[in-house]
């Protein structure tokens, strides 16, 4: 598991988009490009905003609203990133990264979280970055892609 | 020396010591009830005395003598019903007859010679029977009304008074029968003796049959003591005291609190003779004893304190007793205890109220911690219940505030990329950039209760102060151009970088805000004394020297700032004295009104020791 890097994101960081200087995932050919990307979170307009944008943005998106349908998920495909809410009904963040541990699964998990421990809860369950709600998309679209990538090394 | 002389020895003996402990009682305390105690055992004494004394000085019995002997003998009830008197209500009517017997007697005695005409004696004897039996039947009944050590001795003394009243009816039977001389002789001289000893337990008893007797009040009131911290409220412990106390003494009891902020000791039931709130510095005797802090009995409340006279006879009080309650050094309040007639044994029974007063004292500071303690947990509770609402509101908050935003970008993103969305940009831009102040001003908020709360997250670790300076400094921003940075060399520090740049931002923000649209805002950092600076320089407005001490307090905004031209709820310079102070550091700040403002920050520089 690479380390813990810190990403620092506040709502006043960089707005707007610089134009296109952004690495386009779909111009990617890779097996990471086509692996989709599991969101994790209870609130329903948060999925379907991240589901509309990523897959506009060429992306592969599942989503599942607590821990245990994201288990559920695993069962049957190999996500390339999970962007993971903390607290959630019937199995939260915390449960989710000791079930993936006890199955050793080993997926980048980038923590999303409006709580203001979102870097120590990071810590706490071994994830590879964390994003502040209320996020930049910008920002959230250059963490997948750093961790995504990282991930591509490694393979 | 015969049983029958050992025991009328026994009994002379007894009764002339009780005589001088009632006499040394008398001249102590010079009460009523104390001068006809020891006259009534002076008169027994001069009866038990006379024939030893006489027979000692080898002087004849004479008959003069003798007539005197009787006639003190015959006194004796009259003096008893003067002592019962002290005690309860005696008809006048029933001491009327006793002095016109006393009289009665006193002519027959003279007139007769001796031996006695038997019906001149069975009429003394009569007399004096019937008298002393009245005498027990009135303190039995006062024994039946009082309660603790005093119900005991007051029934020592009617058993005293009633074995003496026997003895003179059975030499009462012996004018009847005068063949049992030698057996009547013995009865009474046995029944005198148990008499006697009746009244030396009643009237000064040893210590420890005092002890003794006081024993089983004592028991049930600490008994019951122990579960009064925990009853609900102070004024049930009070009420519950007052009754244990009272029912311990057969009399009422109040207690009086002490309250500082009125000056003044207050109770909830004073029995009609006293004022809820009794002035600290008063005649009142709760407020002396109060004040000297000892215990003190006095026998009539209307004489001791004769500007209260009247409230005390309406309420029928007669005596007092005060006991300071006091714990350590902290003077709780009084136990005062009233009575309509005089307890029989004062001396005693102050012992007694010091000793329930200062277990009031234990009980009600018991309650005092225990009501601390509730109250301490109580604004725990609170804090946690504060702490776990900003916790909930910041989530709450945040997450519609995360779609908003998102979705605003989002949009912002797709318009840019179509031309023929292009003229709705600008509509789409402010959508976005409000809903970034929002959002700022929901974690302004949150920041703010963290600071509060002492609770702000700080995370330390090595940066370069100097590039959190410039990365503020080069942010997109309106009047961005306006901004001068000197930040030369690398100010590696340990800190939260998010946090400084918070900081920085916010200070650079206000300059900005608060100053003209040419005029320029300097940015400087550098080390000095192993410290990390940085200044946030303006030529605005300024600050009033009457707010300068105010500025960093949570929602103060300066007199001289028009709210409607610059938004704004006076957060900003307070959070960022939290995260000053959460580091280590210090800020201040300098200004003159019209000529700008300089906010000053240092920070304890981590890098000293292995510049960069």
């Amino acid at each position: 598991m690479p380390a813990l890097e810190r990403i620092a994101l506040s709502p006043d960081l960089p707005g707007p988009p610089q134009g296109d200087a952004r690495a386009r995932p779909q111009a990617d050919g890779s097996a990471a490009a086509r692996a989709p990307i599991l969101v994790v979170d209870d609130d329903p307009e948060i999925l379907a905003m991240l589901r509309d944008f990523l897959e506009s943005e060429g992306l592969i998106v599942r989503t599942a609203s607590n821990g245990a349908e994201a288990l559920e998920t695993l069962d049957e495909l190999v996500p390339s990133i999970i962007l993971l809410d903390m607290r959630m009904p019937v199995l939260d963040g915390w449960g989710f990264a000791e079930q993936l541990r006890a199955r050793q699964l080993t997926y980048p998990i980038v923590v999303m979280t409006a709580a203001e421990s979102a870097s120590r809860w990071a810590e706490e369950i071994g994830a590879n970055g964390y994003i502040a709600k209320p996020f930049d998309v910008n920002e959230l679209l250059q963490t997948i892609e750093r961790h995504r990538q990282r991930d591509n090394r490694q393979n | 020396m015969t049983a029958l002389q050992l025991i009328q020895d026994l009994t002379n003996v007894l009764f002339v010591s009780i005589f001088v402990l009632t006499a040394v009682a008398a001249y102590r305390r010079r009460t009523r009830i104390a001068l006809d105690t020891a006259v009534l055992f002076g008169a027994l004494a001069v009866v038990v005395l006379e024939g030893p004394a006489l027979q000692l000085l080898g002087i004849q019995t004479s008959a003069a003598s003798s007539a005197t002997a009787s006639i003190l003998v015959m006194a004796l009830p009259c003096l008893m019903l003067s002592l019962l008197a002290d005690f309860t209500n005696v008809p006048l009517l029933v001491r009327a007859i006793a002095l016109g017997g006393l009289i009665a007697a006193a002519i027959v005695i003279i007139t007769s010679g001796t031996p006695l005409d038997p019906i001149a004696a069975l009429f003394l004897v009569a007399y004096f029977g019937i008298a002393a039996l009245y005498v027990a039947f009135g303190f039995v009944r006062l024994a039946r009304r009082s309660s603790g050590v005093t119900k005991r001795r007051t029934q020592a003394v009617a058993a005293g008074t009633g074995l003496l009243g026997l003895a003179i009816l059975v030499v009462a039977a012996s004018t009847v029968a005068p063949g049992a001389a030698a057996f009547v002789s013995g009865a009474t001289q046995l029944l005198a003796l148990l008499a006697a000893v009746s009244w030396l337990l009643g009237f000064a008893p040893p210590a420890r049959l005092r002890r003794y007797w006081q024993e089983p009040e004592l028991r049930a009131f600490l008994e019951r003591a122990s579960t009064l911290p925990r009853l609900p409220s102070t004024d049930a412990i009070l009420r519950e005291l007052e009754r244990g106390a009272g029912d311990s003494f057969g009399a009422r009891a109040a207690i009086g609190l002490y309250d500082a902020n009125t000056g003044s000791l207050c109770f909830d039931n004073g029995h009609g003779a006293l004022p809820p709130e009794v002035p600290e510095h008063s005649r009142f005797l709760a407020s002396r004893v109060f004040a000297s802090q000892h215990a003190e009995f006095f026998p009539d409340a209307a004489l001791a304190h004769p500007e209260h006279a009247t409230a005390y006879r309406a309420a029928q009080v007669g005596p007092v007793l005060v006991a300071p309650i006091t714990a350590g050094q902290r003077r709780i309040g009084v136990l005062e205890l009233f009575a309509a007639h005089q307890p029989v044994f004062s001396g005693d029974d102050l012992a007694l109220a010091q000793l329930l007063a200062d277990q009031a004292a234990v009980i009600l500071e018991s309650r005092a911690l225990i009501d601390e303690a509730a109250r301490v947990q109580a604004l725990e509770e609170a804090a946690k219940l504060k702490e776990d609402f900003v916790s909930a509101a910041a989530h709450d908050l945040k997450t519609p505030l995360t779609t908003l935003l998102g979705q605003a970008q989002i949009l912002e993103l797709r318009f840019a990329r179509d031309p023929a969305l292009a003229q709705h940009q600008p509509a789409i831009g402010r959508i976005a950039r409000e809903a970034r102040r929002l959002s700022a001003l929901v974690e302004d908020l949150l920041d703010a209760s963290r600071v509060e709360e002492g609770k702000l997250e700080v995370r330390r670790e090595p940066a370069d102060v100097a590039a959190v300076v410039k990365l503020v400094a080069e942010r997109n921003r309106p009047g961005k151009e306006r901004i001068v940075v000197d930040a030369r060399e690398r100010l590696t520090g340990s800190v939260d970088r998010r946090r400084i740049e918070q900081l920085v931002d916010n200070l650079v923000e206000n300059g900005l805000k608060y100053s003209g649209e040419d005029s320029a805002v300097e940015v400087r950092a550098w080390r000095d004394d192993g410290e990390i600076h940085v200044t946030v320089r303006d030529h605005g407005i300024g600050i009033p020297a009457t707010d300068l001490p105010h500025v960093f307090e949570r929602f103060h905004r300066a007199a001289n700032v028009d709210a409607r031209r610059y938004a704004g709820i006076g957060l900003g310079l307070y959070i960022c004295l939290g995260i000053a102070q959460e580091h280590g550091g210090r800020i201040w700040v300098e200004s003159t009104v019209g000529q700008g403002s300089t906010f000053h920050v240092a920070l304890p520089g981590a890098g000293e020791g292995k510049p960069n």
